[in-house]
């Protein structure tokens, strides 16, 4: 495998969430808006990068026994550190995040991306795999986050908990301008689906999309096997051409 | 034997070099934090008296060791005069720690009760922010009846309990102030 394809391959297809079902606890939970998506993601982030090349450093000095448990105190050293961090450096994140941060240590990506890639792979291979599938999960967790968002309140805000960037709240993008061409004074907030902001609505997003994805991958696949149906009566076509130009020469050999 | 021994040796290094570094992390950030939440707590105060954001307002602080709640804060307004007190109760429940503030006025009423920071689980507590707490307003310290709706949660426990004991000491230090 290559450097790219290590790197790509968490964003479509091996995605933790839409894929592998993995970190289903902070995909459901935090998603309520792209904001605390994009925070999560981007603790993950660092969390599974760094763990992965730490496991990487050290595999040839952990024996086999005690595998899992020093994984496990490495995975939770890094997350105590984003936590600091993010109680110092962010704490409406860390608000609204609250003990999800903390769970991090338990997400199976992390410790599964440890123990199948990072344990058996170099350094540079570990980091690139964690950073790919770590920006993998990010992704996913922001599809559920922009999906849920729209659908509650009409529009995706920035500002509110990540202290990056901005002041203060902006939205980054609203329904209310393209509506508003039509009809004066229109809130899309005021209709928004308020049962997406709240757990069911995780539930609910997470089906739509899966069942989008699981759609494309059927569909790509019946394309595959129309095609490869092609080729093969192409070939059998080609095949029956040449058997009767041989029993034509044949004939005309006879005669 | 040596096996053990090595076992060991590594556990004792991974663990070793864990706690360093986190230690180190804390060094850098316990300051930020710690500012972190008294800015956040005090930007409560107003909130708990329904005060304007550009109101002048000083406190008093004064911490106790052997009470149930852990402060009483006196909130004065620009003339001088106390506006009400304001005590922080923390909790220890299974799912981490609560924090409440709660706002009492000079008669003995209750102002208004905020959860100041918890970790526990964030859709509960932001269904008790949003929804619970307000039940507690306008009502005597001598006579705290609870709603039967509640949520019925470990968190909302919690703030019954600081709500109880901050009305208790109230009543038993200033409850005849306003006599």
């Amino acid at each position: 495998m290559s450097k790219k394809e290590n790197f790509l391959k968490g964003f479509i297809k091996e995605n933790p969430i839409f894929v592998y079902l993995l970190g289903m606890c902070p995909a459901l939970a935090v998603t309520a808006t792209f904001e605390t998506s994009l925070g999560m993601g981007l603790l993950v982030v660092f969390v599974l990068t760094l763990s992965n090349v730490v496991v990487s450093l050290f595999k040839n000095f952990i024996p086999e026994q005690v595998r899992t448990p020093s994984y496990i105190v490495i995975i939770a050293t890094f997350v105590t550190v984003v936590r600091m961090m993010t109680d110092a450096y962010a704490p409406l994140l860390a608000d609204a995040l609250g003990v999800f941060i903390p769970l991090i240590v338990v997400n199976c990506l992390i410790l599964g991306r440890a123990e199948s890639f990072a344990s058996k792979n170099k350094v540079i291979d570990s980091a690139i795999d964690g950073f790919g599938m770590a920006l993998g999960f990010t992704f996913g967790l922001i599809s559920i986050g922009v999906v849920r968002e729209l659908l509650a309140t009409g529009g995706i805000m920035y500002g509110d908990y990540l202290p990056f960037f901005v002041d203060q709240p902006i939205k980054l993008f609203t329904f209310d301008w393209i509506i508003n061409l039509f009809a004066s004074d229109f809130q899309i907030s005021d209709y928004g689906l308020a049962m997406f902001a709240l757990p069911p609505g995780a539930f609910i997003a997470l089906a739509f999309i899966l069942a989008y994805m699981q759609a494309r991958k059927n569909k790509a696949a019946k394309l595959e096997e129309e095609a490869k149906k092609k080729k093969i009566e192409e070939l059998k076509k080609a095949a029956l051409e040449l058997k009767k130009k041989a029993a034509m020469k044949k004939a005309g050999d006879a005669s | 034997m040596l096996d053990k021994l090595r076992i060991a040796i590594v556990l004792v290094v991974i663990g070793a070099v864990s706690g360093l570094t986190i230690y180190s992390v804390n060094l850098l950030t316990k300051d930020t934090i710690a500012q972190n939440r008294i800015e956040k707590e005090q930007s409560y105060y107003k909130e708990l008296f329904f005060l304007d954001s550009d109101e002048e307002v000083t406190f008093e602080v004064e911490d106790f060791d052997d009470e149930a709640i852990e402060q009483e804060i006196t909130l004065y307004n620009e003339a001088g005069d106390v506006i009400g007190y304001i005590y922080k109760g923390i909790e220890q429940n299974n799912y981490g720690e609560v924090v409440v503030l709660l706002g009492m006025n000079v008669d003995g009423t209750i102002s208004n009760v905020v959860i100041s920071s918890t970790t526990n689980t964030p859709t509960f507590v932001k269904v008790i922010r949003t929804v619970y707490l307000s039940n507690f307003q306008s009502q005597d310290a001598s006579d705290i009846t609870l709603d039967g709706n509640t949520g019925a949660t470990y968190t909302y426990t919690s703030v019954v309990h600081i709500v109880e004991d901050a009305a208790t000491y109230f009543l038993g230090h200033r409850g005849d102030q306003d006599e």
